[in-house]
């Protein structure tokens, strides 16, 4: 090496100007001679030049030799020799622009997909959270038979006391907040949290302070503060704000402090406005009542297994004091992070696979093309390389030409990649992204970018040089006069129909996942729900504040809105529930008048729900027996429930279920007749059966926000301004929210976003799958008909029929595809078990799942031997011959 | 020099080659070791010699790295690279294959005449 630069180094003088003096050094050494010899000096001088031959011409052959090809490395002159290689290598692509475009396809679909969903995934996934020491913090649950749950007030304060193991315990609770505008009300989300929160996430306001613990308590002066985005938004960032009052729940509150920009808590994302944790004095009261969430840090040294055995052993030591409310209760310990991303964790999951299928796929195809190219270039090299190019020379054009590739298609593989994570994040659910809000500005990883791109290389590199160091080891000694087919060593070839046969494998693989959720979402969709949601817009509204304090006021304003409604044209039934179908809400636990008591683990439980106005006539529930709520049910009548079909076959599968009597728990000094039976409906998760349902009406079981629901064939947006303006009319300062279609509240459910997003991802990256599987096949095809195509000029000379000529190709064609799909069976087979939690309606083996998939593929597959198939049928007999 | 040969072609690389076996030198250095080992019968046209040694620096047969020359003057020195000593024996043994074949030609000739 060292020798090697100091031959390069000192040679930076022009090719004429060495030459020059080298020319001049033997004309003045032979003239010399000469001169020692006796010739006078003038005479020597003219000897010497004479004997030298034609000057001029000399250094010019000189020149030009010097200057030639390969000697330029030697000079330094490095660079402008790689934009010569850069300039054949693109001579070269461009000469084959098929190839080139798969190839480019290829990477770029590689690249950027993945980029894409590693960078979405690392985001989510490996990225701290934003706290103050996040390994130490946990999300604290009561549990009891099976099911978990807040804590109660007063549990909360006890857990307080386990010094040993938390160092800081805080509680918080999400809930809408009215806000006072002069437009109106409107609603936010507000945090309610205990005073130490933001100190327990290391976080303080950036103007003001945080709450002091004189504040939060039940009848404390309210204060709130604010988030940086609604100081902004709301305030322009003005200072000022600072000891304002804003009317919040229709009283008026200090604001207090303003918090960082960055502060963020994912189980409430958006909230906006933050409050202390208030609520009145017996609800804090009451052990009974669960709503506190807990958030603690974890002492130095204690890990969450070991806070839940000391926990656990205080929770026994409370059911022994408290049996009434704590019997059978246990607290639940998980980390911060997992509390926070366990909803995406199955998603990311499936991701990941589809996202490694599809690398394995892209790579196995940049393989078998360039291992195609390269055995079709080996006559190429073989006789380049015996004309005298050099190894070296040989190598380096083709690692240019690999590099042109992985620009290339590193440059479209970003721009892949840029649209595909715009693509993950619009897919991802709101709620999600509420969770994690980073997500919303996350842009390609360029390390994870890079990353991707080296892989690809690598198997370029790998694929497409091998071969070829194989034709230059060769020499020329291999150089058979061939001028026409394409020889290729059997290993490579079988190499090269295994990789395809991969490729449709793993394409299958992600064929069927996305026919499995698909038929799963497709199930979710056509489901029974009980209800008929065309037709429906619905609304929300929060009665809120001092004005509403009263239970006579708000049912008055809610039974008002509902004729108000009602009254409008084109509107055919209107009424009002506390909590949407699907959306899932309160449940109580219960007995029946009448028959003997169950011990407290095993009480009947149902979900309730208070409904106003002619709800069930609104949304076209079905009336089983009995009747719904009518004018007569008020607070001067009996006390009446409507119970769903399926708790009134439970209940009481002999007889009618109409006048039976039921206790609630929660308020046992009175009993509730039954007067009638509706259909069951899916109250709760979209992808569970429908839960027992008991229905009050708000007159005798009042609800502070509930969501007005309108039959009507009236345009959603216009029925909507007409609804506006009847509330606005009734009480300006009440908000309207969640003004929606039922269609689109069920699009939105959970349960079909949790389908929805990787049927998105996985249909997304099958479908790159099954493009690259079928230019892969394609091409392996077509490289096999080029390679042949003197054998079928010759069987067609001897009297085949383009038939039979045809059959020959697409039986190597199918015979390829019948083996991935063989193959991929058995994977996806496998793999479906992993897609089971996702699943609704169908078996990991659904067999129309993988026979949709299958014949997809099989189809495609056929489709890309076809193609070539009949190229070869038109292969001309003689041309074939003569052109050996 | 009436009686000077021609020289044949290829010849003039393994003249060089030979001439270099004995270690670094520069062009001239090189004519002259030609011309005096020949005894002046091979005539080497100096710019052919250039030619030559350009040609075969290209082709890996020997380095070149400028030095001093006797009378302390910047002269470009050639040498033999690790292929050009494998070229010289292989061109020394095809030459001698070639000339004893030329020579029992002739003797046979000589022979039957």
């Amino acid at each position: 090496m060292i020798r090697w630069l100091r031959r390069v180094l000192p040679r930076w003088h022009t090719v004429d100007r060495e030459i020059e003096e080298e020319v001049a050094f033997h004309l003045d050494s032979r003239a010399a001679d000469l001169v020692m010899e006796g010739l006078p000096e003038a005479e020597a001088r003219r000897q010497a030049e004479r004997e030298f031959g034609d000057l001029q011409a000399a250094r010019a052959q000189l020149a030009a030799i010097d200057r030639a090809q390969g000697d330029k490395a030697r000079r330094g002159a490095l660079l402008m020799d790689l934009a010569g290689d850069v300039r054949f290598g693109l001579r070269l692509l461009a000469r084959s622009p098929g190839f080139t475009a798969l190839l480019l396809i290829t990477l770029a679909l590689a690249i950027g997909a993945n980029s894409a969903t590693f960078t979405v995934v690392r985001s989510a996934l490996l990225r701290g959270l934003p706290y103050l020491e996040p390994d130490r913090l946990v999300h604290l649950w009561e549990t009891h038979a099976g099911g978990r749950s807040e804590a109660s007030y007063p549990d909360f304060l006890d857990w307080r006391t386990e010094r040993g193991v938390f160092a800081q315990l805080e509680g918080y609770n999400a809930s809408d907040v009215t806000v006072a505008r002069p437009d109106g009300g409107e609603i936010r989300l507000g945090g309610r949290v205990t005073p130490g929160f933001f100190e327990l996430l290391g976080t303080q306001p950036i103007l003001g302070r945080s709450f002091r613990p004189e504040e939060d308590v039940p009848d404390g002066a309210p204060v709130v503060i604010l988030s940086y985005g609604y100081w902004m938004e709301v305030f322009g960032g003005d200072r000022g704000v600072l000891d304002s009052t804003l009317t919040l729940d229709g009283r008026p509150s200090r604001v207090i402090g303003i918090l960082p920009p960055e502060f963020h808590f994912a189980p409430i994302g958006t909230a906006d406005l933050w409050l202390t944790l208030g609520r009145s004095a017996e609800r804090r009261g009451q052990r009974f009542n669960h709503w506190v969430n807990v958030v603690a840090r974890l002492r130095d040294g204690v890990t969450p297994a070991g806070a839940a055995v000391s926990l656990n052993a205080l929770m026994n030591r409370l059911a022994a004091s408290y049996p009434g409310s704590n019997q059978g209760r246990a607290a639940l310990v998980v980390p911060l992070r997992q509390q926070l991303l366990g909803d995406i964790r199955p998603v990311l999951v499936a991701l990941f696979v589809a996202m490694g299928l599809v690398l394995a796929i892209a790579c196995a195809n940049i393989a078998s093309l360039l291992l195609a190219r390269s055995l079709g270039r080996e006559q190429e090299i073989r006789l380049r390389s015996a004309l005298g190019a050099s190894r070296w020379r040989l190598t380096r054009q083709l690692l240019v030409e690999c590099l042109i590739l992985g620009v290339l298609g590193g440059a479209l593989g970003a721009m892949v990649g840029h649209l595909g994570v715009r693509l993950v994040v619009t897919s991802l659910p709101e709620a999600l992204l509420d969770h994690l809000p980073y997500l919303r500005r996350v842009s390609v990883d360029a390390a994870v970018l890079g990353y991707t791109m080296l892989l690809a290389l690598a198997t370029a590199l790998g694929f497409g040089l091998g071969p070829i160091a194989h034709a230059i080891r060769a020499d020329g000694r291999g150089l058979v006069v061939r001028r026409s087919g394409v020889t290729a060593p059997g290993a490579l070839l079988r190499l090269r129909d295994g990789l395809i046969v991969g490729e449709i494998a793993l394409t299958l693989v992600l064929l069927t996942g996305t026919a499995l959720v698909g038929r799963s979402l497709a199930a979710l969709l056509s489901l029974e729900l009980g209800f008929e949601p065309d037709q429906v817009l619905t609304l929300r509204v929060a009665l809120n504040g001092p004005r509403f304090e009263a239970n006579a006021v708000r049912q008055q304003f809610m039974d008002r809105l509902l004729d108000g409604v009602r009254a409008l044209p084109g509107v055919s039934a209107s009424g009002a529930v506390a909590n949407l179908p699907l959306q899932g809400g309160n449940t109580n636990t219960f007995r029946v008048e009448g028959e003997p008591e169950a011990p407290p683990a095993s009480r009947l439980e149902a979900t309730t729900r208070a409904t106003a106005g002619e709800y069930f006539r609104a949304l076209g529930i079905r009336l089983v027996e009995g009747r719904v709520f009518d004018a007569t049910d008020d607070s001067t009548h009996r006390l009446s429930v409507l119970i769903s079909e399926s708790l009134a076959r439970h209940l009481f599968p002999a007889g009618s279920a109409i006048g039976r009597e039921l206790r609630f728990y929660a308020f046992p000094e009175s009993t509730w007749q039954i007067a009638g039976v509706v259909g069951d409906v899916r109250t709760g998760p979209l992808d569970a059966p429908s839960p027992p349902t008991i229905y009050f009406t708000h007159r005798q079981y009042p609800a502070y926000r509930m969501s007005v629901v309108v039959r009507s064939a009236v345009e959603p947006a216009a029925l909507s301004r007409e609804v506006r303006r009847l509330v606005r009319e009734l009480d300006p300062a009440v908000p309207v929210y969640q003004v929606n279609t039922l269609k689109a509240e069920i699009g939105a459910a959970p349960a079909v976003a949790a389908r929805r997003v990787p049927l998105l991802l996985i249909g997304a990256f099958a479908g790159a799958a099954l493009i690259v599987a079928m230019v892969g096949l394609y091409g392996v095809v077509s490289f096999n008909v080029a390679r042949r195509s003197r054998e079928f000029g010759i069987r067609m000379a001897l009297g085949a029929g383009p038939e039979q000529i045809l059959g020959t190709v697409l039986r190597y064609g199918v015979s390829l595809a019948l083996a991935g799909l063989g193959l991929g069976l058995l994977l996806a087979l496998g793999l479906g078990q992993l897609l089971r939690g996702m699943l609704f309606g169908i078996g990991p083996g659904d067999p129309i799942a993988y026979l949709a998939a299958g014949s997809l593929l099989a189809l495609v597959t056929l489709l890309a031997s076809y193609l070539p198939a009949r190229t070869a049928t038109r292969v001309n007999p003689t041309d074939a011959l003569r052109a050996d | 020099m009436a009686n000077a040969l021609e020289l044949l072609q290829g010849t003039l690389d393994l003249l060089i080659l030979q001439a270099l076996a004995a270690g670094p030198a520069h062009g001239y250095a090189i004519a002259r070791a030609i011309r005096r080992a020949s005894d002046a019968v091979l005539v080497v046209e100096d710019r052919a010699l250039y030619v030559a040694l350009h040609r075969m620096e290209v082709r890996g047969w020997i380095g070149a790295e400028w030095g001093l020359s006797e009378n302390n003057r910047r002269a470009k020195y050639y040498q033999l690279t690790r292929s050009g000593r494998r070229a010289l024996r292989e061109k020394t043994a095809d030459w001698t294959a070639y000339v004893d074949a030329v020579f029992r030609v002739l003797r046979a000739r000589e022979a039957t005449s």
